[in-house]
């Protein structure tokens, strides 16, 4: 195969579903930030409020009304994105299409000398060594751990945060609204330690064309691939 | 949360609450819908005399009957039920407060909790703060509760309640001489409740209740033993760790990531060096 060829890793589908899924996400997480800690993003609440509260003559306060779009908004979109990723998820169970776990296949010892080599990597700049070079897949380990965060974190979000909303209908006591409330919290933290987490790893400049790859065409320089996933281009899984 | 200075539990006004001299006419419950204009409910059986059976979004002073055996010194067991006005106690910091994510809740110097309706908006964030199970919804989707008849108050009046009382239970003055008041009944062997609180609620509360023993068991069937949300408590230790947390740890990576970047560069550049 050609180091100058490129090869598809990531497919449309694929692509168009971390958009989405990134575009849902983010935007949860800022309306959950604007309920959860409104000292620090009222001047976000302010910028949403003041032209609503002008447009419909309201006398609101401008950051009330801007926290009240927030709460309607991270209730719509939050079932929203419950309903799209049960549906991806579903089928990527149906169509044996989970492969973000492959990298925990490994044996447990390999997995943690994987881990510890990439950490290297990404917080001391150290090169991989060559043997575990040689055994990175399509995600790696971290890749693996990262997901399972993520995992917990829309878990924890998604359960307490739909029973949050059907509170009233479903009879919820105080007492389970209070835990609901502590859970979604920590989902809610989960989520941002995952967000900050993976944004590190993808702004990383030597993976700079997975994140490329990602936000256009999915395709990925076989040169690049060598050196990053040679396990992945060895077993011959994406498409040419 | 919302971070807010409280006055302190000695400054501002107090009510204290004598359970031995109510006789439980209810004429408390009416004063406070009619100074503040709520309306009437429908009153159901219930199999009880309490009616409504909890505090409602119309209903901000409800009188409790707690029934309960009392027993005399010839130590005669007696039914005996008790009544128990009851409404927000105005924690000396509340947690209502603190947790509502707009600041709708505001305290005024005199330390009362009052809910600024315009700026509710309804996320019963209050009520799950609340040890004492006193804010409620109403059918506009917005939270009410007790306003210690803050208009009255600050205009030199009791609370309608205090004032329409016929036996006085109520005793209305300034937050220092009701907390005196209720330390005097208390070294008299009177059972106080509303002082010495957790500090969820900033200690004590601005209605302390006072019983003479046999009647002690209404409190303890009323209040809750501690004063706290364990829950919600849980969550005021983890917000400033996650808005902290979370700008340490994005600046940290970013710094990490700059330098490691740099190593990493020059480090597989000297490896390509060796290599060729």
């Amino acid at each position: 195969m050609s180091e100058e060829r490129d090869v598809e890793v990531m497919s449309l589908g694929y692509r168009i579903m971390h958009a989405v899924n990134l575009i849902l996400f983010a935007s949860l997480m800022v309306s959950g930030a604007m309920l959860y800690a409104l000292e620090a993003t009222s001047w976000f609440a302010y910028g949403i409020g003041q032209p609503l509260t002008s447009l419909l003559g309201s006398n609101t306060d401008p950051v009330v009304a801007g926290v009240q779009w927030a709460r309607t908004w991270h209730r719509v979109v939050g079932i929203a994105w419950g309903v799209m990723i049960t549906f991806y998820a579903v089928y990527t169970l149906l169509f044996s299409r989970v492969s973000v776990f492959d990298g925990l296949r490994k044996p447990f010892r390999q997995q943690l000398r994987e881990a510890k080599a990439l950490m290297k990597m990404y917080l001391l700049g150290e090169p991989l060594p060559e043997d575990v070079k040689r055994g990175i897949g399509r995600h790696n380990v971290l890749v693996g751990y990262l997901f399972i965060l993520l995992l917990v974190a829309v878990v924890l979000v998604s359960i307490s945060g739909v029973l949050l909303v059907y509170a009233e209908p479903l009879a919820l006591s105080t007492g389970a609204i209070r835990l609901l409330y502590l859970l979604h919290d920590i989902g809610f933290a989960l989520s941002i330690l995952f967000f900050l987490l993976h944004t590190f790893a993808v702004l990383m400049p030597q993976n700079r064309p997975l994140l490329v790859a990602m936000f256009s065409s999915g395709r990925i320089p076989v040169r690049w691939l060598r050196e990053h996933m040679p396990l992945y281009l060895r077993e011959g899984r994406h498409e040419a | 949360m919302v971070k807010m200075t409280f006055p302190r539990p000695t400054e501002g006004v107090a009510v204290l609450v004598d359970l031995d001299k109510c006789i439980g006419c209810r004429a408390c419950q009416v004063a406070c819908k009619e100074w503040n204009g709520r309306p009437a409910e429908e009153t159901v059986f219930l199999g009880q005399l309490t009616n409504p059976p909890t505090l409602t979004a119309n209903s901000w002073k409800v009188v409790f009957f707690h029934e309960f055996f009392t027993k005399y010194l010839s130590g005669f067991e007696d039914p005996y039920v008790q009544p128990l006005p009851y409404n927000c106690l105005h924690c000396a910091e509340a947690p209502c407060a603190t947790s509502c994510p707009v600041g709708a809740i505001k305290v005024t110097p005199e330390g009362v909790v009052v809910i600024e309706q315009a700026d509710c908006i309804g996320c019963g964030l209050c009520e799950a703060a609340c040890p004492f199970d006193v804010p409620k919804k109403g059918d506009d989707g917005k939270y009410y509760k007790c306003t210690f008849c803050v208009d009255r108050v600050q205009n030199g009046l009791e609370p309608a309640c205090v004032e329409v009382c016929p036996t006085g239970v109520f005793t209305f003055g300034s937050a220092s001489e009701v907390v005196t008041l209720a330390r005097q009944e208390r070294d008299k062997g009177r059972v106080v409740y509303g002082l010495d609180l957790d500090g969820y609620v900033g200690g004590m509360t601005r209605w302390i209740y006072v019983a003479s023993k046999n009647r002690e068991k209404a409190l303890q069937m009323h209040f809750p033993d501690k004063a706290t949300v364990s829950s919600n408590r849980l969550r005021e230790v983890l917000k400033p760790i996650v808005k902290i947390g979370t700008g340490v740890l994005a600046v940290a990576l970013l710094i990490t990531g700059l330098v490691s970047w740099r190593r990493y560069r020059m480090l597989s550049r000297r490896e390509e060096g060796e290599a060729e």
